[in-house]
């Protein structure tokens, strides 16, 4: 055999190797002795390892396709999922890749705490692995406001005002992070040059040291292993190679099976519940119980004394080996700490879950989601901002300002204020029916700030086929569309019909003589609205009973038409 | 060499290939959902495949005989964004004897420098590479009847249509004849005219 030719390949490895040592680099790595022998509990770090690989590789490829700019941000993330190949699934990689990443954080930090690998000789190793998973957490973070939507803004928002509540340096260190005072276009490059190339690079070097210690140090055997030692290849490096491959599967079965949430566009004037990431959430839930002056508490203290017992927990435990026994002193109360934050963690989620009225506001804010994708994907995003997408729209642009503007009143189906009536199906003959048969009802005039109940009074005496007929007459009034055109003209022989009704109201479109009962000539059509909006207390409308304020300054004309065209979507509800 | 030994070491070497394998899968995964991600734009259709017209300017604004400069807005979508002002290029237009319009894109054919037009507004020259081209956009030749500069073919014309405003304006005076041009870019560098 030892005749035959060197095949080319051989020829070029040994070529390479005799360059640059690679053979025996490999070859130390492959050889390096694992104390104690093969363990699935020495894999967590591989698999760290190989997440952050793969969230380099998803990073670099979203960047070729994101803009990190104020008015471009979030547009360029749902091109990226509707018209790039693949481009949701890379994005779905690089998002659960980092959901995965911290969890095989959390696994590997517990593993070592329980081996003791924290000790001597692994005191700095130790805390550049604590340095590192600070890293981690802030790339989370700082990712987290990338694609500007309502999510990434708003939980953005509450960490720099937490930031800026630390005593001292808090507001400069905002300001630097930020740009300036307040959140704006610079905010966008600092917080992606941070995302996308300090704190990676950082991590990075931090990570080849920790690798680079670990293959001089070893990794620590549980106390009770036999002391023989195996060589990395073949059994653990296949252990390895397995939890690597397992932690990318996870990833890629979130990534295809739930999806990656976009909210709507981040917009300052809109109301939003701040949620932070699911390993933020203790955090999130201490808050909420530490309020007023408790606030530094929660933000600086508790995390601060925290990560001090962290890192100097190689010098607070005492013992001379790491017997687990031995070491229960310092494994409690870290596993208690876990423990502890787990289900603050849990507790916020169940919070949410069993909170109705944040349900809604979710619901709220995935329907706005869905709307201003619908709308980016039809006309594309003006220059100036997605913010901008809906004054195209008038129903969306309507739905906005009917939120900040008058749910505080009136509620859609139970949602939103007490105050005035609730407008779900406003108009629709339905509606209409219901309203004759008992006005006083909270929905309709028996609201709480209602002066005008009892004033107007039940009719249903006329007879349920007169009334049918009378809210298709008042439907029509109201432009509804498919309202049957007999039974509407049959409403309004019962109209003239009934004096009775014309004793009160007028159908004039003008103003009532009394005063303070509407006029019903187009009831709720969009011209009968145009006035009312501009003056309810006119004489027209509820004269001196009205409790409606005006809106002749509050809204443009324009946005007065948006909203009306909104409400006239009220009878689908 | 015993058969049990030759077991072994193919099963050693199976599972060694089969742990780099795993070890690989997450990066190589990765890279190729993002490989295709950015060659997929080689294959994405313009978003704007059909014909597009930017109007330029009203009908006796233009002089007969004399190219005028005009800029092409023709609000096309970018990417994710729509902006109706955005500037996708220019054209120098003129009228023709016969109430017609010709118009020329004002990128050279060459390698795509912005051709510069005389003062009498009849002839191009390219700045760059010293393309040169008469009122009727046609490479010009030398006394030895060679081209002149290295444009590989004659400037490219753009469609040119009239169309009405179609509101009269409010004193009364009837709707306004306007000049519309066709937006189009050409790939550069070659003798066949081709639209990108
Ligand atoms: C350990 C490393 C990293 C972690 C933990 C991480 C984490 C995150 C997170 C949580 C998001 C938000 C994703 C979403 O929900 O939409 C994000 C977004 C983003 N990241 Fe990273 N990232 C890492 C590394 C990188 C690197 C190295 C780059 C680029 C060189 C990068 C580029 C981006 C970009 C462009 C976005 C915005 C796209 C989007 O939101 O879909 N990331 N990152
Ligand atoms: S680009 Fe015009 S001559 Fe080269």
């Amino acid at each position: 055999m030892g005749s035959a030719p060197e095949s080319t390949w051989r020829r070029l490895v040994r070529g390479l190797d005799e360059r640059t040592g690679l053979i025996a680099g490999i070859r130390s790595f492959a050889d390096s002795p694992v104390p104690g022998g093969a363990r699935w509990r020495y894999v967590f770090g591989s698999a760290l390892l190989s997440s952050f690989v793969t969230q380099i590789v998803t990073g670099v490829f979203l960047a070729f396709h994101f803009s990190p700019t104020l008015n471009d941000a979030w547009g360029s993330i749902v091109y990226l999922e509707e018209k790039v190949a693949l481009g949701r699934e890379l994005r779905a990689l690089h998002h659960w890749g980092a959901n995965v990443m911290v969890g095989v954080m959390i696994l590997h930090f517990a593993q070592v705490v329980l081996a003791g690998a924290y000790k001597r000789p692994r005191e700095l190793n130790w805390i550049i692995g604590l340095a590192a998973g600070g890293l981690v957490l802030m790339l989370a973070l700082t990712g987290y406001l990338l694609p500007l939507d309502e999510r990434g803004y708003y939980a953005t928002q509450v960490a720099l005002n937490i930031t800026a509540s630390v005593p001292g340096v808090g507001p400069s260190a905002v300001s630097i992070l930020q740009g300036g005072a307040r959140f704006g276009v610079e905010s966008m490059s600092r917080f992606y040059t941070l995302h996308a190339m300090v704190l990676p690079g950082a991590l990075a070097l931090l990570v080849v040291l920790h690798v680079v210690f670990v293959h001089r140090l070893k990794v620590t055997a549980p106390f009770s292993a036999a002391a023989t030692n195996e060589p990395f290849w073949p059994r653990q490096a296949f252990r390895d190679a397995l939890a690597m491959s397992a932690a990318f599967a996870l990833t890629v079965v979130l990534a295809l099976a739930v999806g990656t949430p976009l909210l709507a566009p981040a917009d300052p004037a809109r109301a939003f519940d701040a949620r932070p990431e699911w390993y933020f959430l203790p955090l999130f839930e201490l808050l909420k119980l530490l309020e007023g002056d408790l606030l530094l508490v929660g933000t600086v203290v508790l995390p601060g004394v925290a990560a001090l017992a962290l890192v100097l927990l190689p010098w607070l435990d005492r013992a001379p080996t790491v017997a687990t026994r031995s070491r229960l002193r310092v494994i409690i109360p870290v596993f208690f700490g876990l423990a502890i934050a787990a289900s603050l963690g849990a507790k916020a989620a169940l919070d949410d879950a069993n909170s109705p009225e944040y349900q809604r506001r979710m619901s709220d804010a995935h329907r706005a989601a869905e709307r201003a994708r619908a709308l980016a994907k039809q006309g594309g995003i003006p220059p100036s901002g997605p913010t901008h997408l809906y004054e195209n729209d008038p129903v969306a642009h309507g739905e906005r300002l009917f939120l900040r503007h008058c749910r505080d009143c009136h509620a859609i189906a139970g949602d939103g204020g007490r105050s005035a009536p609730d407008l779900a199906g406003y108009r629709s003959p339905k509606w209409y029916r219901e309203f004759f048969r008992d006005p006083n009802t909270t929905k309709y005039y028996g609201h709480e700030e209602s002066v005008s109940k009892g004033a107007m009074k039940s009719i249903e005496k006329l007879g349920d086929e007169k009334l049918v007929a009378l809210a298709a007459f008042f439907a029509r009034g109201a432009e509804m569309r498919g309202v049957d055109e007999g039974t509407a003209k049959r409403g309004e022989t019962v109209w003239k019909g009934e004096s009775c009704m014309e004793l009160c109201h007028t159908f004039s479109g003008a103003a009532n003589p009394s005063g303070n009962v509407p006029d019903l000539k187009g009831h709720g059509s969009r011209g009968w609205l145009r006035g009312f909006l501009v003056a309810p207390g006119d004489a027209r409308f509820f004269g001196k009973r009205n409790r409606m304020p005006s809106f002749r300054d509050k809204l443009s004309s324009a946005e007065r038409d948006a909203v009306i065209e909104f409400v006239a979507t009220l009878h689908e509800k | 060499m015993t058969s049990g030994e030759a077991n072994r070491v193919t099963r050693r070497s199976f599972i060694g290939w089969f742990t780099l394998l795993l070890g690989a899968i997450p990066a190589i995964g990765a890279t190729a959902v993002g490989a295709v991600s950015i060659v997929g734009s080689v294959f994405r259709r313009a978003a704007n495949g059909a014909q597009r017209f930017a109007r330029v300017g009203v009908v006796r604004e233009f002089k007969m005989g004399s190219y005028r400069r005009v800029e092409l807005c023709g609000g096309g979508a970018d990417a994710w964004r729509r902006d109706a002002a955005r500037v996708e290029g220019a054209a120098y237009v003129r009228l023709e004897s016969g109430g017609s319009f010709t118009a020329f894109s004002t990128r050279c054919p060459h390698l795509g420098c912005e051709v510069a037009i005389d003062d009498a507004g009849r002839a191009f020259r390219c700045p760059c590479h010293g393309s040169e081209f008469d009122a009727s956009g046609k490479r010009k030749r030398d006394s030895a009847g060679k081209i002149i500069g290295p444009a590989p073919r004659d400037l490219d014309p753009l469609a040119v249509r009239i169309a009405s405003t179609g509101e009269a304006s409010q004193n009364g005076s009837p709707p306004q004849q306007v000049v519309e041009v066709e937006v189009a870019t050409f790939q550069t560098g070659t003798s066949s005219r081709k639209r990108i």
